[in-house]
């Protein structure tokens, strides 16, 4: 359906093996480098961390948190 | 489908799908185990709900007027007598729930459909119009389990949480497929939504993608314009009731005539900016509660696969911009509302409730992003994983459950907040028809009361008579005198049309006092005839006052049981003590 608002644009859907045989194949060894690795992991422990901690302790330091922890 | 075939189909999945609704299990199951485990002993959210909406619809089964559309029916045992069309719809699932399974079992049930339908409809959305790729099937399912696990009011029925199935259903119509699921779907909604929160955002950001559509495309998808239509009229239909008191009964001067938001808090940049973000970083309270830094990591992680990145583009740019006009919509209200009137009259900042549905769209898009770039594949799971036990943790409900499972008390159970065993003993030793005498309460929600069928001066109501709240005031004129929050929060709001006093201030803790609290009012300012004058005869208070002889009340007994959450000093007013 050329008009459609969602198909058409949908670039997303367009993501298939078939159309990326490059990638696909050059790709495997294409592994993060040790930096964004870094970042990224970094990232997600300080989520985990500040969740265990803020919730635990009471969340009352973010508004609107504080009513409900 | 038999079971069989179920089995079958689960077992030829892949094993990341089989991850993935091994997830949406463990979503479901995390969420309720504490409810089967402690019955009435678990936590259900006080805000809005126990103090609030919920009991508004446990009063309405217990009164049987859920489904009485009478004009001048009132209910006697709220604030002396309220218009049942103050209250909310009983044409509602909500209310049909709570009617069949009673209130505690009935909020359990009512979770679970809200949230079942939050993940169908996730399902289904992403499945057909965002990620057609069978290859990121466990994406999609991974999504629509977190979309699950968000901290949402069931008491609004699915106004959140139903929203990516009223998507699809609109854009089935626009496509001409599922038809009559769909108008049926568009149709059902406003009998489980809250037209407050959802009918206008969600009724104009249909109009926006029609807009689009048209100025894009030039063309008018019929089908969809009749399901806003329909949808628009049943939710008139729906809340007749609210529609007829407050534009057509000329009688009613609601005391939202007298708001007045801004009396000591004027929005300024700052706090417009320190509201921004707020929205960014935890969405808001009311819709659910979020913390959405994986979300970010995922779309700036995305915006580097070049071929892939300009839906989560979108979809942030979305978000970012209904955060700003969220954030400085006060601003915007204050500075312009004087000659823009409806500014103030429609309360247009309700577009923070397509945030979840945006959220959980974005994550959806930018993982599957990810996973065309090799690099990144990896990082999917972990940042899905984080992104799911931020959630979680920070879903209320989930965690003072496992706080009370574990022995770690923060937060009184459903049955510890509404004190039943309590209350009846109060009602013994008064030992009078409750309709006899009218009470109100200090230090504690009048919900409670209300719960136990007292009949009370006070209540927390979104709709209420302005003379009534005048009358009200009186009660504790002498403590609004004393402090302009007080006064900015009663005189300016009032929807908690509340007992307060000025030592006790007006946040949570003020209606909220615990036994293991240690307050003592030490110089209370009360009006005991104002408050003889509406009838008062009792004051339940979770604080003790010390100069209650000076102010005409009676201590008359302690109810101090260890096992309960509170104690109430029961006073009496001398002025009609008979």
């Amino acid at each position: 359906m050329e008009n459609d608002l969602f198909v058409q644009q949908s670039v997303i859907e367009k993501i298939t093996v078939k159309e990326h045989p490059r990638e696909i194949h050059e790709g495997v060894s294409d592994s993060p480098s040790t930096t964004l690795k870094i970042v990224v992991y970094s990232v997600l422990v300080a989520c985990v961390v500040a969740a265990a901690v803020v919730y635990s302790l009471g969340g009352r330091l973010i508004f609107p948190l504080g009513a409900f922890y | 489908m038999s079971r069989t075939t179920i089995f079958q189909q689960f077992k030829s999945c892949s094993p990341l799908e089989k991850l993935a609704w091994g997830t949406a299990l463990f979503v479901l199951f995390i969420q309720f185990l504490p409810y089967l485990l402690l019955g009435p002993n678990a936590y259900v959210r006080i805000h809005d709900t126990l103090e609030g909406e919920w009991i508004w619809l446990h009063i309405l089964n217990e009164t049987n007027t859920a489904w009485d559309f009478e004009k001048d029916t009132v209910i006697p045992q709220v604030m002396n007598g309220l218009v049942r069309s103050a209250f909310p719809t009983g044409l509602s699932v909500q209310m049909v729930m709570l009617t069949i399974f009673g209130t505690f079992w009935g909020y359990v049930v009512n979770k679970l459909l809200v949230l079942l339908i939050g993940f169908v409809g996730m399902y289904l959305l992403l499945k057909d119009y965002f990620i057609k790729n069978q290859n990121f099937k466990y994406i999609v399912i991974l999504c629509a389990a977190l979309f699950m696990a968000l901290p949402y009011f069931p008491v609004f029925g699915i106004s959140i949480t139903g929203q990516p199935l009223i998507l699809w259903a609109f854009m089935n119509l626009r496509k001409h497929v599922k038809t009559t699921l769909s108008f049926a779907i568009t149709l059902l909604y406003p009998f489980y939504s809250s037209i407050v929160w959802i009918a206008i955002p969600g009724l104009l950001a249909l109009g926006l993608i029609l807009m689009y559509e048209f100025i894009k495309y030039r063309r008018i998808p019929y089908l969809y314009i009749l399901g806003m239509i329909g949808m628009a009229a049943m939710y008139i239909l729906v809340n007749y009731e609210m529609f007829e008191s407050t534009m057509v009964d000329d009688a009613f001067v609601s005391h939202r005539t007298a708001y007045d938001l801004y009396k000591y808090q004027q929005p300024s940049l700052q706090s417009s900016i320190i509201e921004t973000l707020q929205f960014l970083g935890t969405l808001h309270y009311h819709i659910a509660t979020f913390v959405a830094i994986p979300i970010l990591l995922a779309l700036i992680l995305s915006l580097q696969v070049k071929n892939y990145r300009k839906r989560p583009q979108t979809m942030l740019i979305i978000i970012l911009v209904i955060c700003v006009f969220q954030g400085f919509y006060n601003l915007i209200e204050f500075s312009l509302g004087d000659r823009f009137a409806f500014l103030s009259a429609f309360r247009l900042n309700r577009f923070s409730s397509i945030l979840p549905l945006l959220w959980v769209l974005a994550f959806a898009l930018s993982l599957a992003a990810l996973w065309d770039k090799l690099k990144f594949r990896g990082f999917i799971l972990p940042i899905f994983f984080v992104q799911l036990f931020v959630a979680l943790f920070g879903n209320d409900e989930v965690l003072n459950n496992y706080r009370i499972m574990v022995g770690i008390h923060k937060f009184p159970s459903y049955n510890e907040y509404l004190a039943p065993v309590q209350f009846q003993e109060i009602e013994d030793f008064i030992g009078l028809p409750k309709d006899e005498y009218r009470v109100a309460s200090l230090g504690l929600s009048p919900t409670v009361a209300q719960y136990n069928g007292f009949y009370t001066l006070d209540g927390l109501q979104s709709l209420y008579d302005l003379n009534y709240k005048l009358k009200f005031r009186r009660i504790f004129a002498g403590e609004i005198e004393k402090s302009k929050e007080i006064e900015a929060y009663f005189d300016g709001w009032g929807n908690r049309c509340y007992i307060f006093s000025s030592e006790l201030g007006t946040e949570y803790p003020s209606y909220y006092i615990t036994k293991y609290d240690t307050v003592t009012l030490q110089n209370f300012d009360f009006n005991a005839a104002a408050f003889a004058e509406l009838g008062g005869r009792y004051l339940l208070s979770a604080v003790k006052i010390k100069n209650a002889d000076a102010l005409g009340l009676e201590l008359e007994k302690v109810f101090d049981n260890q096992k309960e959450w509170r104690t109430i000093y029961l006073y009496s007013n001398l002025l009609l003590k008979k």
